[in-house]
């Protein structure tokens, strides 16, 4: 894929998604480099994380629905927070 | 097939021991204990209600909680509070709700029993309780321990004395301990039993101190209830399979199973229940030391989470519960087994993290040993961690001398600052260290009167302590929410801006409590939402865990089985309304600047490195961070009243996969 066809996005994992998946030495933040049309679960899968792991997607600050994350396409730029989840109870 | 809908409330005068079997009104609007407790409420602040929902016949798993609705003595308000599988065994007494009225001239216990022909209601006075309470030894058959204290032994006391009669495969009772005469935080607990014996699972009504109102108001030390009634319409798994396979594609037991994957055993994280899931996935938000970890870096909560907890505490978890296997259910037929056992100790993970990191234990040897204290004495483990881990800092910083309350002097504690080294602590001996110094302070403060201003709960004591030792403002370093003139709740074990809301019912989960920024403005919207989901569960006697499918399911299943109409999300909107209208104005803003630092730094945590988000500036950054965090907290209880304002449309769909294509067209 080059560059130029594709989309830059810049994720961050949170609380134990954070440990499971430090990627780099930063361990904080990622910019990714996805295809067009890639979707929340398209990039979870580009980081290794399990989406099933992941329990709150935000993008550009907006919750994006469990429905609706396989067909939500990211665009160049977007600002994706991912969140474990939590067992309350 | 429609059932008729016949509801009964059992009606006690506890004054004179009279007692009524009423029905109820069909067009009163009364779907379940929720709507029960709260329109006898309306009618009579001093009355206590407890009950089923209209599955609790069904075959249908999680559907059979005793829920109990009361004014709190401890939060100043209606309060809500239900307990796992007590319904299964309350169905064969024969009616769905309890109203007790009055007040029992001596402490007793209500024995409710239903030979399957008619129901009988006693009131059987036991003065010696408080004996009771310091020890009591077991028939063998019931228990394997040789001596029981609290609320484990008034149990087995009331058993022994007047449970004759009672069939032992459905007979079940609930009684206080005595943090619930002491104080305004008692508990209402119930052991679950098995061929006639107890076993390790013990339930509880543990928030809001629904215990104490039972025993200081009414003079009720606990219930036992069972029978032979049968409801002869109860629904089997036949009958319900078709609403789970047209709206989840599959049969009900899968589908439940699917969805509640995380409180069984979670093969993805080879480790299960709230307490194992969520040690799991906390990883650099944990709250330790009485919250001091989120004082501290990323880095050094991430270093503490490996050593202490992936390492040790939860390792022990994974190895002496998860792998063996240890589970069982909450005392209803439920293959969800959320029930993590070792031996005679039941695990979860909010009495295991308060009386657990919060208070500087990190080992599970220690933290059995003091949440099994705790629970004998009735306590509300959520709030003695929250209690008990502020005082801990208190003795170990010198702002209170302990002598002058009865306590155990600093060098008997571990607790001086967060660390997260283990060459600094001990892992096992200073977390039983700490764990005999916490149970040292149930102690004194339950028996020893030099200790009695904090029996007043945290609120009162933080304020008195402040007046003593002005110059220490140890009210400073206490975590609490308040609300009216004196009520107080320690909350849940959540380090999100949600568990500080204002709603009218804390300490609950009438809130969002997910991660991530969302600003007041949307925090309040989803907290009223909330709300209204999860009065839907209570309202219909169904446990939280099973939330997946229960909140867009259980109104379709029971509008079809009693053949009515009921529009579910608007029905408990304005249940939700009419509780947030009532109680509205009695909630206090956040009084403290632990509660400040705790919002402060979770915004940091959010905020941090890397991000171009700027919507959470306004909240960061400002000189005096309580006054910040106290405008944040206005800002979520204004959009909470304007959610409240904006009616039911403004509350978003929870929908069944069915349900979700039929919205989009698909």
């Amino acid at each position: 894929m080059s560059e130029a066809s594709g989309i830059r996005v810049t994720v961050r994992l949170f609380a134990g998604l954070r440990q499971m998946h430090l990627l780099d030495a930063s361990g904080d933040v990622y910019r990714l480099h996805l295809a067009n049309g890639s979707t929340p679960v398209d990039l979870c899968a580009s980081l290794g994380v399990d989406p099933y792991q992941v329990h709150i997607v935000i993008l550009n600050g907006e919750m994006i629905h469990e429905y609706a994350r396989a067909v939500t396409q990211l665009e160049d730029g977007d600002y994706v927070d991912l969140w474990p989840e939590v067992a309350g109870g | 097939m429609t059932t008729p809908f016949l509801q009964r409330e059992l009606i006690v005068g506890l004054d004179s021991g009279e007692w009524r079997v009423d029905s109820i009104d069909p067009d009163a609007m009364i779907l379940g204990p929720v709507d029960y407790g709260w329109s006898r409420y309306r009618e009579n602040r001093d009355v206590f209600t407890f009950g089923e929902g209209l599955l609790a016949s069904s075959a249908i798993p999680g559907t059979r909680r005793m829920v109990f609705a009361a004014y709190s003595p401890q939060w100043e308000s209606f309060y809500i509070s239900s307990m796992g599988g007590a319904a299964y065994t309350f169905q064969h007494v024969g009616v769905n709700y309890v109203c007790l009225q009055g007040r029992c001239a001596e402490p007793s216990v209500l024995l409710l029993h239903n030979d399957g022909d008619a129901l009988s209601v006693t009131l059987e006075p036991m003065p010696d309780y408080p004996e009771i309470w310091k020890g009591y030894q077991p028939r063998s058959e019931l228990c394997d321990e040789e001596n029981v204290i609290g609320i484990y032994a008034l149990q087995h006391a009331i058993f022994d004395r007047f449970a004759g009669r009672f069939d032992p495969k459905r007979a079940r009772a609930f009684v206080v301990g005595p943090y619930a005469e002491r104080t305004r935080e008692g508990t209402i607990a119930s052991s679950t039993l098995k061929k006639g014996k107890f076993t390790a699972v013990v339930d509880w009504c543990g928030r809001g101190g629904l215990g104490s109102r039972l025993l200081q108001q009414h003079n009720i030390l606990g219930c036992l209830f069972g029978g032979n009634y049968h409801d002869p319409h109860g629904p089997r798994a036949s009958d319900t399979d078709p609403y789970f396979v047209e709206h989840f594609g599959d049969k009900g037991a899968k589908v439940d199973r699917a969805a509640t994957v995380k409180y069984y055993l979670d093969p993805k994280i080879n480790t299960g229940g709230t307490l194992g899931v969520n040690l799991h996935n906390i990883g650099d938000m944990l709250m330790t030391f009485n919250y001091r970890s989120t004082l501290c870096s990323n880095d050094e909560r991430a270093k503490q989470h490996k050593d202490f907890i992936v390492n040790h505490y939860l390792k022990q978890y994974n190895e002496e519960t998860i792998e063996t296997k240890s589970f069982d259910h909450c005392g209803e037929p439920c293959a969800t087994a959320c029930k993590k056992l070792n031996g005679k100790f039941k695990k979860d993970y909010e009495p295991y993290h308060a009386l657990g990191p919060q208070v500087g234990v990190f080992d599970q040897r220690a933290a059995e040993l003091l949440n099994d204290h705790a629970d004998a004495m009735g306590m509300d483990a959520i709030q003695a961690g929250g209690t008990l881990a502020w005082i801990m800092e208190c003795v170990a910083d010198g702002l209170i001398d302990p002598e002058r309350f009865g306590f155990p002097p600093a060098e008997k504690l571990r607790f001086g600052r967060f660390t997260a080294s283990t060459d600094e602590f001990d892992l096992v001996a200073d977390s039983m260290r700490n764990a005999r110094y916490a149970m040292a302070l149930i102690d004194a403060i339950r028996d020893d009167e030099r200790a009695a201003l904090f029996r007043e709960g945290i609120r009162i004591a933080a304020h008195e302590l402040n007046e003593m030792y002005p110059e220490h403002n140890p009210l400073c370093r206490a975590v609490f929410l308040s609300n009216g003139e004196q009520g107080h709740m320690v909350p849940n074990q959540y380090w999100v801006p949600g568990m500080g809301s204002p709603m009218p019912l804390m300490g609950k989960y009438y809130v969002y409590y997910g991660g991530g920024y969302i600003t007041p403005e949307d925090l309040g919207r989803k907290n009223v939402e909330r709300m209204v989901y999860e009065l839907i569960n209570d309202n219909c006697g169904i446990c939280r865990f099973h939330r997946q499918w229960s909140e867009p399911l259980s109104g379709v299943i029971i509008n079809d089985r009693f053949g009515l109409n009921v529009d579910f999300k608007a029905h408990h909107f304005e249940l939700a309304r009419q509780i947030h209208e009532h109680e509205n104005g009695k909630a206090v803003p956040w009084e403290t600047q632990r509660m400040a630092d705790l919002f402060e730094g979770y915004m940091d945590y959010c905020q941090r490195s890397g991000s171009e988000d700027n919507s959470m500036f306004r909240w960061q950054g400002h000189k005096d961070s309580l006054v910040t965090a106290q405008a944040f907290w206005q800002a979520i209880l204004e959009a909470q009243s304007k959610a409240f304002e904006g009616g039911v449309d403004g509350i978003a769909d929870v929908r069944t996969p069915a349900q979700y294509r039929q919205h989009v067209g698909g």
